[in-house]
């Protein structure tokens, strides 16, 4: 075969930082559109003080470590932002996008460099430090904003459609032993699932990279969520803003083992193939 | 008998609950294929030792054991530590020698971690614990699977993390061992999202 007959490949403008955050960014207006339409003036403050928050800890990083500017801190803090239920105060949640970003992301350098979601770890630092945080107090209509989000996201290549397969298989088929079928119902409507599924879960620098590692990664992610949701005693249509922060930090955290799993197939397939052929 | 497993492996992690076997968590999870060696032959050793310790400590050294040969107030009780580590180290070595006979293979693949484990205090902490909770035989024996299926998950995952963290741009003084250590807080927060659960 000759190289012409090698179809070319399709070579676009390469995803850099940039490009991958502002994506991310206009990818978050539908849903922040909607929550403000179900919040009101109340969602401005925590948005301004996460935005301004990033900002100022991304400027002292870049400041002190001589690096340049980077703004892809502003996609975690709008999720923060949407994702922290009303009423929380306004330290707390400073606080806890702080811990999010310095520990989740900035200490292992720019985005892409750490294996976490900085809106993840501020979240979860949020839920465990301060317990008693209500649910949050989003409608039906902000989870439906995250479907053309996510397809968006999914178009681009931003969201691995196997993790949010792996997610939905697995949410479904726990869901379904553990409660049986009512326990399924409204998942779809349920912002904190879909949210958390399209921006948590679904970050691209938090999961998985191998194909096989997306598809564990996804299920693992739902199989969790469902089974945190379904212990207090909630469904998927009820997902508590808690199980899915939890089973979005513990699917991370385990993400680079099932690549590495992933990884050992591949090679044993490649192994077995070559002893044949 | 399900809940002392996922507790064990959980919320009770002995690497990431109460930080035992810390040592060598840090120092052999530089790559995901020698931590997968350490810690089968943890699961192995602590399955074992668990149990026979059990055993040694309900049939010779807790108060009373011997009043069937006229000593009821005999208490060896304060001998435990020196025994549960003479066993430790015994199962070991027999371990090795076992498997170099019949299984070479693994015993090659194991290599060094072995003999490591002797001095691994999740091992010691796993039979103490085992004291402390009073567990009965079985309960003993899936608290020691348990426990050594936790230790052995703990370092997989810390181990791919590491791997993955090569990318990593760390700050100057974190470098190295200043982010394995943060990478553990890290990855003992998100196993203490298992407190949520509610076993039936």
């Amino acid at each position: 075969m000759s190289l012409s007959d090698t179809p070319l490949p399709r070579i676009s403008r390469p995803w850099d930082a940039h490009r991958v955050t502002l994506a991310l960014c206009l990818a978050l207006v539908l849903p922040l559109l909607a929550a403000g339409l179900s919040r009101g003036a109340a969602l401005l403050p925590p948005l301004l003080l996460a935005l301004a928050l990033t900002l100022a800890w991304q400027a002292v990083f870049a400041r002190l470590r001589q690096r340049a500017m980077s703004w892809d801190g502003i996609e975690s803090a709008l999720v923060f932002a949407l994702l922290v239920p009303a009423g929380v105060p306004l330290w707390q949640q400073g606080l806890a996008l702080s811990f999010g970003l310095v520990m989740g992301a900035l200490i292992f350098g720019a985005r892409g460099r750490g294996f976490l979601s900085p809106a993840v770890v501020g979240l979860s630092f949020l839920l465990i430090t301060f317990p008693g945080i209500g649910p949050l107090d989003l409608g039906g209509p902000v989870a439906l904003a995250a479907l053309p989000a996510g397809a968006g996201l999914i178009w681009l290549g931003l969201l691995s459609w196997r993790v949010v397969a792996g997610f939905g298989l697995g949410a479904a088929l726990l869901a379904l032993l553990l409660a049986g079928p009512a326990a399924l119902a409204q998942g779809l409507t349920s912002p904190a699932l879909m949210l958390g599924l399209v921006f948590l879960i679904g970050d691209p620098v938090a999961g998985a990279s191998t194909r096989l590692g997306r598809w564990t990664y996804g299920l693992l992610g739902g199989a969790l969520a469902a089974l945190f949701a379904l212990s207090a005693e909630a469904t998927l249509g009820t997902m508590p803003l808690q199980a899915m922060v939890s089973a979005a930090l513990l699917a991370s955290i385990f993400a680079p083992l099932l690549d590495q799993l992933a990884i050992w197939q591949n090679l044993r397939h490649r192994n077995r193939r070559h002893k044949h052929g | 008998m399900i809940e002392i497993f996922v507790h064990s492996v959980f919320q009770d992690n002995l690497a990431l609950t109460f930080f035992l076997g810390i040592c060598t968590f840090l120092a052999v999870s530089k790559r995901v294929d020698t931590a997968l060696g350490l810690g089968l032959a943890m699961i192995v050793v602590q399955t074992l030792t668990v149990p026979i310790n059990h055993l040694i400590f309900q049939g010779l050294l807790i108060e009373g054991a011997w009043a069937w040969a006229g000593l009821p107030e005999a208490d060896l009780s304060f001998l435990k530590l020196m025994s549960f580590i003479g066993v430790i180290a015994a199962v070991v070595q027999i371990l090795e020698m076992v498997l170099d006979r019949f299984v070479p293979a693994l015993a090659r693949s194991l290599g060094i971690y072995l003999p490591l484990i002797t001095v691994n205090c999740a091992i010691l902490g796993g039979s103490l614990f085992m004291v402390e909770r009073r567990y009965s035989l079985p309960e003993s024996l899936v608290w020691g699977l348990g426990s050594g299926t936790g230790w052995a998950l703990a370092i997989l995952t810390f181990a791919a993390i590491r791997e993955r963290l090569r990318y990593a741009d760390a700050p100057e003084g974190l470098r190295g061992l200043g982010l394995a250590f943060i990478t553990t807080g890290l990855i003992a927060m998100a196993f203490g999202g298992f407190a949520l659960v509610e076993l039936p």
